[in-house]
């Protein structure tokens, strides 16, 4: 299963193909994509996350053709 | 029957207090939309070449947008169009509020003033009357309290929306704008000494026509949509304002880029409005400081934490949103303990307005800014190019060109009476004002050569808040965009967002790890997204669409399908595209009229970072201009100077 992933600007995202696509497994969940990303657990307080476009916590489950969003802000122009 | 828009033009004349209605065809529209794009076809034919921009014989036209007033949201921008004063070229300016709906509700999709009023005037318009009004009781008041007087004046007429020029556009201030919904500004290319030298004080809208759009169901499940998807878009409280210079620093520190998702962006822009940049961009360069030869070295934390924009909504008592705005990025604040304000109530002051008399002057003194925002609305004087100008008379004062015998004022960075005093006498046109009361060029000229240094200006006009040197496509729209120094056009980072590539055959995709250095070199790849900006930009103001909208990306906020749902048109997005090159070129070609030479507008070697800053996040960065300018001219499609061959459009 594949799914969309705007990955934070913090974090390296080798885990996402060119067109940030990461591969899932049946029953991943939000926590998945935090450990693939690397995003340390402790700051999903602060880490705004939305699947679809509706607010998504760590236990939210994903399924094939999702869009996982993580707070970017954007600076310019 | 016409399908979106109006299908005319209402044309006055204030020399002979005439008016008429001009049918325009649907062909024009489908060539060039309405909005900005109308304008430019209507005054390019009608304006001749070598016209005075004070003069009777310049047009000053009030546009609205070809998808305002449709049921579709994020559509409710105005353009005012005309020969601009301060470049002697194109000029335009665009703005919010709810003056666009009255314009189509009066039944036009634009008015269009030419000639002279013997004395002050207003023009009162409802439906498919105008009538020509004294004007002499508001002339010198500032421009809040003029438009409240003429709203109120005019009540029992109904909903009511009016547009206004404050004492800095009636004494011909050449960066002076236009003013509704008590201090929005269409505020660039002195659009409000172009109505202050037609005597012309205000325009009263009141309208109640029906604006039809083709497909009405389609237009409604659009915005469903799109406002499901803004309403989810919400930070948690535990972001705070003091959070965001580390976004900045992490932002500015990343070597590669990808695709943005801009619903994400959204969440900011409704907590905090535009002034989320106020210290997000200061780490990581994007801000300039001390008129742009500054770092953050220069106005470091314990400076800028001073407007950490929770410190400003603080005082936000209500959310303010422009017509169909689903996001609602303005705000009103509470100012009651603030003296030197008249009224207990102001604008919130917009990102812009905070760095251009924050970093840019390096003040750090938040009350002051608030002050000076008033200010602005109150005396009609645009943001950008006043801070602009008065950083080029500090420096001209730290560096000995002019002293206290010239100035009476001790300009000094940080001085917050001294900046203040400034302004004020800039907007009275009196004392040393006079001298700064028309931009940076201007003052360059009459200061000498030397200054020139210090003069920060594309072609005649400021350039926005933010430095090409962290965002050089941003610097190619500063300096090859008909209306020079818009820092409104596009950017890098604008593009990484709006996914234009799923929808436009020849834009370049953005792929994740795209190298950020590569932004920096005169490439085809960079000259075909900067032409892809300029030309969405028209379709955008074209339709009356925000730019924040734009920001939310078209994978959300689904332009083309909304302008093929209004007109029933069935356009594809290349062909739209082709839309806004069309009135670019158009644009462009009337500066070519007017003798521009675009080459000429490259930037000065300080934006284009010759030499490079020695510290700070930009240290070392450089932009090769001309070259970028050359690549973007041929990706519109123009020859290498610059030069479009509009017949062949």
């Amino acid at each position: 299963m594949k799914i969309k992933v705007y990955p934070p600007p913090f974090i390296n995202a080798e885990a996402l193909d060119e067109d940030n696509y990461i591969e899932i497994n049946e029953g991943d969940t939000v926590r998945q994509i935090y450990e693939k990303l690397r995003i340390p657990l402790v700051l999903s307080p602060l880490v705004y996350c939305t699947v679809n476009y509706k607010k998504a916590k760590l236990n939210t489950p994903l399924k094939e053709g999702d869009i996982v969003s993580f707070i970017s802000f954007m600076s310019g122009g | 029957m016409a399908k979106g828009y109006m299908g005319k033009l209402l044309i006055v004349d204030l020399s002979n207090k005439s008016f008429r209605e001009e049918d325009i065809s649907e062909e024009v529209y489908r060539s060039y939309l309405s909005g900005t794009g109308m304008g430019a076809y209507y005054l390019y034919h009608h304006i001749p070449q070598g016209t005075d921009p004070m003069g009777p014989d310049n047009l000053l036209g009030f546009m609205s947008g070809l998808l305002t007033g449709t049921g579709s949201v994020m559509t409710g921008r105005w353009s005012a169009v005309t020969k601009s004063p301060l470049t002697g070229g194109w000029g335009d300016a665009n703005c919010g509020g709810n003056l666009s709906i009255q314009i189509k509700k009066c039944g036009y999709d634009g008015i269009i003033i030419g000639g002279k009023s013997p004395s002050p005037v207003y023009l009162f318009i409802q439906d498919g009357a105008v009538s020509f009004n004294d004007a002499s009781h508001l002339w010198g008041m500032d421009a809040i309290e003029s438009e409240r007087m003429l709203l109120e004046d005019n009540k029992d007429k109904g909903s009511v929306a009016a547009a206004v020029i404050g004492p800095a556009g009636e004494k011909l201030s050449l960066i002076s704008g236009i003013s509704n919904d008590l201090g929005r500004y269409a505020a660039r290319s002195g659009v409000g000494a172009v109505m202050g030298s037609k005597n012309l004080k205000g325009v009263v809208l009141k309208g109640t026509k029906k604006i039809d759009s083709d497909n009405p169901e389609q237009i409604r499940a659009i915005s469903k949509e799109y406002i499901e998807k803004i309403k989810n878009a919400k930070l948690p409280g535990l972001v705070k304002g003091s959070m965001l210079p580390i976004m900045g620093l992490l932002t500015g520190k990343q070597k590669t880029y990808g695709p943005m998702d801009g619903m994400m962006t959204a969440s900011a822009m409704k907590k905090w409005g535009t002034i989320a940049n106020n210290t997000m961009g200061i780490p990581n360069g994007d801000n300039p400081i001390k008129n742009w030869s500054g770092s953050v070295r220069d106005y470091p934390w314990r400076s800028y934490r001073s407007i950490n924009p929770d410190s400003i909504i603080n005082r936000e008592t209500k959310k303010y949103s422009c017509h169909s705005c689903v996001i609602g990025c303005g705000g009103i604040c509470d100012v009651k303990n603030i003296d030197a304000i008249k009224g207990d109530e102001s604008h919130k002051p917009e990102y812009e307005t905070i760095n251009a008399f924050g970093p840019l002057l390096l003040n750090k003194d938040l009350e002051s800014l608030f002050i000076i925002n008033d200010m602005l609305n109150r005396g009609g004087m645009d943001s950008i190019s006043a801070g602009n100008t008065i950083a080029f008379a500090i420096e001209c004062y730290e560096n000995g060109l002019i002293d206290k015998e010239y100035t009476k004022i001790e300009l000094h960075w940080g001085n917050v009476q001294a900046i203040i005093e400034l302004l004020r006498q800039m907007i009275a046109r009196e004392g040393v004002g006079a001298v700064f009361a028309d931009g940076v060029k201007k003052a360059a000229e009459a200061i000498g050569i030397e200054s020139e240094a210090y003069a920060m200006h594309v072609g005649g006009q400021e350039p926005g808040m933010h430095d090409a040197r962290m965002d050089p496509i941003l610097g190619i729209h500063f300096a090859a965009d008909p209306t020079p120094g818009r820092h409104t056009v596009g950017g890098g980072m604008y593009y990484n967002i709006m996914h234009l590539w799923d929808y436009v055959s020849w834009a370049p995709k953005v792929s994740k790890g795209s190298v950020k250095a590569d932004d920096y070199i005169a490439s085809d790849e960079i000259g075909l997204k900067s032409a892809a900006n300029a030309c969405i930009k028209q379709v955008l103001d074209g339709s009356g669409g925000c730019f924040f909208a734009l920001a939310t990306g078209f994978n959300h906020w689904r332009l083309f399908d909304y302008l093929n749902a209004a007109t029933g048109w069935d356009m594809t997005p290349d062909e739209y595209m082709e839309t806004g090159r069309r009135i670019q070129s158009l644009r462009q070609a009337f500066n070519i009229r007017e003798g521009i030479i675009p080459m000429d507008n490259a930037l000065n070697d300080r934006m284009a970072g010759n030499p490079p800053l020695k510290e700070g996040p930009l240290a070392g960065k450089s932009i090769p201009i001309g070259e970028m300018m050359k690549t973007h001219f041929k990706h519109m499609g123009w020859d290498e100077n610059g030069v479009p061959d509009i017949e062949a459009r």
